[in-house]
């Protein structure tokens, strides 16, 4: 537990609602939520940009194009420039699934 | 993380803007668990086309020079199944998922094994490769 300071004016009031340290959290997880929210957006619209283009979800790119030869060799054919879309696509799925897991965390102690 | 990341990217983006000209960065972004940085840049007639990504322990980058559409220098370090063959000969299967430094020459039709670079050293290979 960590201490936050509350200016008085605000704490006066808050009294009036019922328990202080209950209201803070509240609005505290009210606001981490809707960032949260909005980073996962942020994320999803990044990587459909990549979904879209290469027609399957990352962790199905970066396993085939490890693992089969043959689509290797098409997606260099036809993205001479792959590499540099598997970097930002990585980037914004590992962004997705970590956001999409810190939501999860608090809305499962909630 | 982020703030390491940032002043990274920021090193980068000063040095780009030192040498090349129309930076026009396409993602930059940063996290606690991963950075990005992708940016076009002009010099002479070549096009500069920069990713980059930062991880708890790893970076990952991919520094291309192309002239008309065609790659005259190529440096990665990602896992790429050329680079791992020539590494480790036919047991590459058993690495597929290792990332290895390369460099891709010719428009990719030739690639060598690297070690690990930096934008700086990119930067220096574009300078010599156009002298």
């Amino acid at each position: 537990m960590t201490m936050i300071a509350v200016q008085e004016k605000y704490l006066d009031t808050l009294k009036a609602f019922g328990d202080v340290n209950a209201q803070i959290n509240q609005v505290i997880e009210d606001y981490v939520t809707r960032r949260i929210i909005e980073r996962v957006r942020i994320a999803r619209e990044n990587t459909r940009e990549f979904e879209a283009k290469y027609a399957m979800p990352y962790a199905t790119f970066a396993e085939r194009v490890q693992l089969n030869e043959d689509f290797y060799n098409q997606v260099s054919q036809a993205n001479p420039l792959w590499e540099q879309d598997a970097l930002v696509w990585r980037h914004w799925s590992e962004e997705l699934q970590h956001w999409n897991s810190e939501l999860n965390d608090i809305l499962n102690k909630s | 993380m982020e703030q390491r990341a940032e002043r990274h990217f920021e090193q980068i983006l000063i040095r780009a803007r030192q040498v090349f000209d129309q930076i026009e960065i396409l993602d930059q972004a940063f996290s606690p668990v991963s950075a990005v940085l992708k940016f076009r840049a002009r010099w002479k007639n070549f096009l500069i086309a920069v990713s980059e990504t930062i991880e708890a322990d790893t970076r990952w980058y991919s520094y291309y020079l192309l002239i008309e559409n065609r790659i005259a220098i190529g440096l990665d370090k990602f896992s790429d199944r050329p680079a791992l063959r020539l590494k480790y000969g036919k047991d590459f299967v058993k690495h597929l998922y290792e990332t290895i430094p390369h460099l891709h020459l010719d428009n990719k039709r030739k690639i060598e094994l690297t070690d690990e670079k930096t934008f700086d050293d990119f930067v220096k290979m574009v300078l010599e490769f156009v002298e």
